[in-house]
């Protein structure tokens, strides 16, 4: 049995509807692609916009785009922009709280010149590259960029320095003359009046910072005028037009264990105190001073028989002594130290009681401190520890402020004795007998000198009357008339030409041999009687010394 | 439709009347007289047109929103979706480069889709409210103004000069756009406005414009005086620059024909080609061929009209094509502007050659093809 189809009308849909079908596809693939590889929008403030363009201006890490910035607003507080931008979706993933955010622009300075290639393609924003932390999708940016990026190797210390130098973040910290980290932080502590830096050493160099390093500054031309001469002290190009710090490990010194993260060190003056900082215990003393301490200086050596053993760190501390530079007979104090170390002793507590115990010893009986010219030319003072050979009194030890004072001896008595001592010392060696008696003959040697001289004088007068100057003159008056003569002869033409010029030939070799003649004779007439010898006129001679 | 009907239609251009024979799928009718296609039947056309149009309109938004082109050079990148690029036009204080650029290629292929949309549905469901005839008449006056095609062809002539620069990376929006350009293609083809004009006149075609002595007389005087128009502006066109390039600071003005020329010297033949062929041999040629026709038609030449009619079509179809150069100026400076590294600008000739395109389109169109066989003095 066959039933009868049921008839139906065919679908009237022509194929050709696929194709917007498809269209309508692709194109929701195209939002569904777009919006998936869509990352988020960020926020980030800036404190301007300088250099940032919307739709231009990227975000970058590791110099690679992963967003552009779409929207700038100013702050509702008006103190900044607010940025914002669309990070790529395969990049969002960075966006967490420990990313940093920083502008990339030109940027010159002392230390360092960066960011050039921003000048041609224009300002960026760069970002950290982290993917640990919380999510996070509001930022405010870095003023500067981070000098190290997290995560690089080395070592963060923390220097403070309550001196009169600063550093700024970027300031370089050299070793050996080779930069090997950087400042990266400063904070001052206004309690404390002392500021705090983050320093970031570079790997491997942090394996040179050890319990036993210490830091000190090399910025600029450091001159020194000491009481020991004259110091320059320059760090490297870099630090002599801006700031840095240098560190070492004083000679002799152990280098001690390598420090861990976050390590606090002192930043010195320079390399000798921070050199001296090694002897961490020492007994300190105070010296009165009754005179000026002009010349001396904070640092100044402390002398014990040319040795240094210690040295000044304070004049006129104010709460050492009461009373005030206005009173008469005021003493200024002048506080020092001696560092057990310096003299061979352990630098330990025990050492530290040794040395006090000795000077105690010492000060009882005959030790004082004078201050001393350490340099003629700087004028600068030291502190000179000596035994007295006659104290004036036997000293009793006196205690100012829970200090020991050690006696002082006058400077300028000291130093005028010893100068005046020196004058009688030298006098006192002077031959002095010896003197007179050469003195006596030398005298007698005058005598006879001045008997030869009148001799020699009396034979002088006698030679100059035998000169018969009358006799000379006849004898010249002759040669004349015999010239006249022969004139005559020659006027009356009784001479042949060539004899008459024979005779003046003659008569002008007789005038030249004569002329040294009477040139003598006309400036020493004396002549013709001694001759031109050159004798010597007698000396008087001392007298042979007698052996 | 016209399949089974036997209909008159007088020839647009040669003004004959011509009886239509059934046309089976795939078969135009042409003009006995003058070579002229009357009208194309296609199966299914209209609803082929309305499938074309919707995936050419949805292709069209989707070129909006997304990346369209970016661009890499020495670090920097910039990248442009299509209002982004007319922006940049506009800050750059050319206005109305991009209104040129924005209505040739988005807004009137836009409503051309729109009243093709429109067309199709009506037709499919054979529904004419009285303001479809509106729609049908303003689509066929945006049809030759809307230049999507001509403005893809322009980005790839621009994109081959940009590569020699830098780097430029195709976004999604370009590929929306190549979609659209292609269904917009396929809809024109699909469009056949005779069978539109039979259908919604009931396939009583209304008779064509008069053709009188008087305005044959305005129809020569107009194009005259277009062809004038397109001539002395063509001058600046080449005289002036057409865009400025600015490379670290230092700017370079570039003409049309000078840029053609570095493009052939730099070896990129085709391109120089394209760019010499658009912007110097079709407007002179088409400004020499109309103003050929159109003393040939105010002497009343006779003879040729063949030959005439043939090259009358020709600058009808090319003219457009023009518009290229201006289109990848704006492209360019849309795409590259890099501050002091790299920057281009537009120069006046963009807007003077623009213009040429313009009035040469309108002296076409004002050109009445009728009078090559008509003698105009001796019509009524």
């Amino acid at each position: 049995m066959t039933t009868e189809a049921h008839v139906k009308p065919t679908t009237t849909m022509s194929r050709i509807w696929l194709i917007p079908l498809l269209v309508i596809i692709v194109g929701g693939w195209m939002v569904y692609y777009q919006w998936k590889n869509q990352g988020p929008l960020i926020t980030i403030e800036l404190p301007s916009a300088t250099g940032i363009e919307v739709n231009k201006t990227p975000i970058k890490v590791r110099d690679l785009d992963i967003g552009q910035v779409k929207k700038i607003t100013l702050k509702p507080d008006l103190d900044g922009v607010l940025v914002t931008a669309r990070i790529d979706a395969n990049a969002s993933h960075l966006l967490t709280t420990n990313t940093e955010l920083w502008v990339v622009a030109p940027r010159i300075s002392f230390s360092e010149v960066s960011g050039l290639n921003t000048l041609l393609s224009g300002s960026y924003i760069a970002m950290s590259a982290h993917d640990d932390g919380a999510r996070k999708l509001h930022f405010v940016a870095l003023e500067r960029p981070p000098v190290t990026p997290a995560g690089t190797p080395g070592l963060h210390v923390t220097l403070k320095s309550d001196d009169e130098f600063a550093y700024k973040p970027g300031d370089p910290i050299i070793y050996k003359g080779f930069k090997v980290g950087e400042f990266e932080d400063a904070v001052f502590d206004i309690e404390e009046r002392v500021i705090y830096y983050d320093a970031f050493i570079e790997a491997p160099y942090h394996k040179l910072i050890t319990e036993n390093t210490r830091f000190w500054d090399v910025s600029g031309v450091k001159f020194v005028l000491e009481s020991s001469g004259v110091k320059v002290e320059t760090g490297s190009l870099e630090t002599l037009l801006a700031n840095g710090i240098t560190f070492g490990i004083p000679e002799g010194v152990a280098p001690g264990k390598q420090v861990l993260e976050n390590a606090s060190f002192a930043i010195y003056e320079d390399v000798t105190t921070a050199s001296n900082a090694r002897f961490k215990l020492a007994a300190e003393y105070l010296l009165m001073i009754d005179e000026s301490v002009r010349g001396l200086t904070v640092g100044a050596p402390v002398e014990y028989r040319g040795i240094e053993i210690g040295n000044v760190t304070a004049i006129n501390p104010f709460p050492a002594v009461e009373g005030s530079i206005l009173e008469r007979d005021y003493p200024i104090p002048v506080l020092i130290k001696i560092y057990p170390g310096k003299t061979k002793q352990p630098d330990t507590q025990e050492g530290l009681r040794a040395i006090k115990q000795t000077l105690r010893n010492w000060l009882e009986n005959d030790l004082r401190a004078t201050l001393r010219m350490g340099n003629v030319l700087t004028g600068g003072l030291f502190v000179d520890l000596q035994h007295v050979a006659n104290p004036d009194s036997k000293n009793t030890l006196t205690v100012v402020n829970g200090y020991d004072v050690i006696p002082t001896v006058s400077n300028e008595f000291t130093q005028i004795t010893q100068k005046a001592d020196a004058i009688l010392d030298k006098i006192n060696k002077l031959p002095l007998n010896d003197m007179v008696v050469g003195v006596q003959s030398a005298v007698e040697d005058m005598k006879l000198a001045a008997q030869s001289v009148e001799t020699a004088s009396s034979d002088f007068d006698a030679l100059i009357a035998d000169v018969d100057a009358e006799q000379l003159n006849a004898n010249l008056n002759q040669v004349l008339s015999s010239m006249d003569n022969l004139i005559k002869n020659y006027s009356e033409g009784g001479l042949s030409q060539a004899e008459i010029k024979e005779t003046i030939d003659a008569m002008q070799d007789t005038m030249r041999n004569l002329q040294p003649l009477l040139l003598k004779l006309n400036q020493t007439p004396n002549s013709l009687i001694f001759g031109s010898g050159n004798d010597s006129d007698i000396q008087p001679k001392a007298k042979q010394r007698r052996d | 439709m016209i399949e089974n009907t036997k209909a008159t239609i007088i020839c647009e251009q040669c003004h004959s009347h011509v009886s239509l024979p059934a046309l089976k799928h795939r078969e135009r009718a042409v003009c006995p007289g003058c070579g002229h296609t009357l009208i194309t039947f296609r199966r299914n056309a209209s609803e082929r047109l309305l499938a074309f149009s919707i995936s050419a309109f949805i292709f069209l938004l989707l070129s909006l929103p997304f990346n369209f082109l970016t661009f890499k050079a020495s670090g920097q990148k910039h990248s442009i979706d299509l209002p982004q690029g007319l922006t940049v036009l506009i800050d750059n204080d050319y206005l109305s480069l991009a209104i040129v650029t924005g209505l040739a290629t988005l807004l009137l292929p836009g409503m051309v889709l729109m009243g093709f949309t429109t067309l199709g549905f009506a037709r499919l469901f054979n529904k004419r409210p009285p303001f479809l005839l509106r729609i049908y008449r303003a689509t066929n006056v945006l049809l030759p103004w809307s230049m999507a095609e001509i403005f893809l062809v322009g980005t790839l002539v621009s994109l081959i000069k940009i590569t020699e620069l830098a780097d430029v990376a195709i976004g999604l929006s370009f590929y929306a756009f190549i979609g659209f350009t292609a269904f917009m293609t396929c809809a024109l083809i699909q469009y056949d406005k005779t069978q539109f004009a039979f259908w919604l006149h009931d396939m009583k075609l209304p008779a064509p414009k008069k053709l009188d002595e008087k305005q044959a007389s305005q129809s020569i005087q107009r194009t005259w005086a277009l062809l004038i128009t397109a001539t002395i502006l063509y001058v600046p066109a080449n005289v002036l620059p057409i865009m400025h390039t600015q490379m670290f600071g230092q700017e370079t003005p570039n003409t049309i024909i000078g840029g053609a020329l570095s493009l052939w010297e730099s070896g990129s033949y085709p391109v120089a080609i394209i760019i010499l062929g658009a912007s110097v041999v079709v407007p002179v040629a088409k400004i020499v061929i109309l103003a050929w026709l159109n003393y040939s038609v105010q002497y009343q030449k006779s003879g040729s009209t063949q030959i005439r009619i043939r090259y009358y079509r020709l600058t009808e179809a090319i003219g457009r094509w023009s518009m290229i150069d201006v289109f990848v100026v704006a492209v360019l400076v849309a795409l590259i502007q890099m501050g002091n590294t790299l920057s281009i600008y537009p120069g006046q000739a963009a807007l003077a050659f623009c213009a040429v395109v313009f009035f040469t389109m309108i002296a076409a169109m004002t050109f009445d093809s009728r009078l090559i066989w008509q003698q105009w003095k001796h019509l009524p």
